[in-house]
């Protein structure tokens, strides 16, 4: 008798314990998370950043080996061959938290792809018409139903920063003197991380019988800010900018030339272009890093936003162009000074 | 002896934390390039009937003779800004000519009505000199009249 109870309690038991196990291993059977890290396996790499002001907007589609080690024994599958499979891009728009609108996005052909150093058989672009709203929220997806894989990133479209300095008044001029450095001042807009400054001038070259219109980029280094509150300052000017323009502009035996305006340009991008853009200088290596970071969920690369913004018709300083005629630097280009001789 | 030991290593680490950054002894000096003496502005804005977002500065040149400054042969100019009043130039000793500029961005006639000497975009003038001692920073109000 008592040895029967011994082994009915034991069966209680052990009943007991496969229970718990099999609550236990239900979580886990119902997932269809695939890691995508795998030793020898590739992971798609994906980039777009959304433009506001743009009416289309584009995502670039990759893959890499570079999750795994390399295995010198085994046979490398060739890059391009993951495209052969069927796969979905899409991205969905919240507002306030609803979900508002689904975009599709379709393969694109009509840029060329780069034919340098950059293996191009294993990149595809595609785009979809429409408007990013600041302050809303995009889900990205790529699909590849086969795999049940399903890369993803969620974003804020980041708001545009209001420029301060410089001003659209044409007759405040811009003066890139030493010793005087111009103060870019500008208000981050919500979920910005990421700045870059570029005056552009433009120039004309004459000699008889033909007139040409150049421009030259004087770009200041990224700036990488989280403040959304307080106005940022940021200098520019110096001898940087005569030695930019020597560098830029080539010496023509001859020719005259003219500065005609300045467009002040100001590049911003998301947070998350912010953090890649901090990553990588932290590791000395600018974009070239795909392990640096990234905010997609089984991939790689990074998904954010970038405006660009323009203020035009603006004048250098006459003891700018003064100095552009006659200083050290630049004096052989031959830009007519202030007094045009 | 041992208690007594613990709190000598005790005190010594607390001696080495709490050693101050060193700083080094000023020698006096203001900044300024030796062979250089310094201006600085205070680019007020004048007041006028216009609304005062509406008056912006738009130069602040200074030249070596009034002729210079005339032909607008600057000897240096300032980036001036709606979000900053003081402006300084390092320069060597002399007397200094400059001019300073402000506008009206406001439509119409509200500019010329508001008491702004001019329409909109035209510029309102003042002047005068200073003159720059070697080591010393002068101060020099604008003032528009």
């Amino acid at each position: 008798m008592w040895n029967t109870c011994s082994q009915r309690s034991h069966l209680r038991q052990s009943i007991y314990l496969l229970t718990i196990f099999l609550i236990g291993l239900l979580p886990t059977s119902c997932t269809e998370d695939v890691s995508l890290y795998v030793d020898g396996d590739s992971t798609p790499v994906v980039y777009c950043l959304l433009n506001p002001a743009d009416s289309t907007q584009f995502i670039r589609l990759g893959r890499t080996f570079q999750a795994g080690e390399y295995d010198p024994t085994q046979i490398q599958v060739p890059d391009s061959t993951i495209w052969n499979i069927p796969h979905d891009v899409y991205m969905e728009e919240y507002q306030a938290g609803t979900k508002v609108n689904q975009y599709h996005f379709e393969p694109f052909f009509d840029v060329h792809k780069d034919t340098g150093l950059f293996p191009a058989n294993n990149l595809r672009l595609y785009s979809s018409a429409f408007c990013p709203v600041p302050g809303n929220d995009y889900r990205l997806y790529v699909y590849f139903p086969d795999l049940k894989k399903m890369v993803s990133g969620r974003i804020t479209v980041h708001e545009l920063p209001k420029i301060v300095d410089p001003v659209p008044i044409s007759i405040r001029r811009i003066n890139f003197e030493p010793g005087q450095p111009f103060t870019i001042r500008w208000f981050p807009g919500t979920n910005t991380g990421v700045y870059q400054m570029i005056f552009r001038v433009h120039y004309r070259d004459s000699i008889p019988g033909y007139v040409e219109f150049h421009q030259a980029d004087y770009v200041s280094g990224g700036l990488y800010n989280m403040e959304a509150n307080l106005m940022q300052e940021s200098n520019l000017g110096g001898p940087s900018f005569f030695t930019s323009m020597a560098a830029q502009i080539p010496a023509i035996p001859g020719v005259v030339r003219e500065v005609t305006s300045v467009e002040f340009i100001m590049l911003s991008g998301g947070r998350d272009l912010g953090f890649l853009y901090r990553s990588d200088v932290e590791r000395g290596n600018l974009f070239t890093n795909l392990e640096n970071y990234s905010n997609l969920v089984n991939g790689l690369g990074v998904f954010s936003s970038k405006v660009e913004q323009h203020i035009p018709n603006l004048m250098l300083a006459e003891v700018t162009l003064d100095l552009l005629a006659r200083g050290e630097t630049t004096k052989h280009l031959g830009f007519r000074d202030s007094k045009g001789q | 002896m041992k208690a007594i030991r613990l709190l000598l290593i005790c005190l010594a680490g607390l001696l080495f934390s709490c050693e101050p950054e060193e700083i080094q002894p000023g020698d006096g000096s203001t900044g300024i390039e030796t062979s250089k003496g310094v201006i600085e502005f205070d680019f007020e804005l004048p007041r006028t009937g216009v609304p005062e977002r509406a008056i912006r500065r738009v130069q602040l040149n200074v030249a070596q003779s009034i002729d210079s400054l005339n032909r607008k042969d600057y000897y240096s100019a300032a980036n001036v800004s709606d979000y900053r009043q003081k402006y300084t130039f390092h320069l060597p000793p002399g007397r200094y000519f400059y001019q300073a500029g402000v506008t009206c961005t406001c439509q119409g006639d509200s500019c010329l009505y508001g008491g702004f000497p001019g329409g909109q975009f035209s510029i309102w003038y003042t002047g005068g000199y200073v003159d720059v001692e070697l080591g010393k920073i002068v101060s020099q109000k604008i003032r528009f009249q």
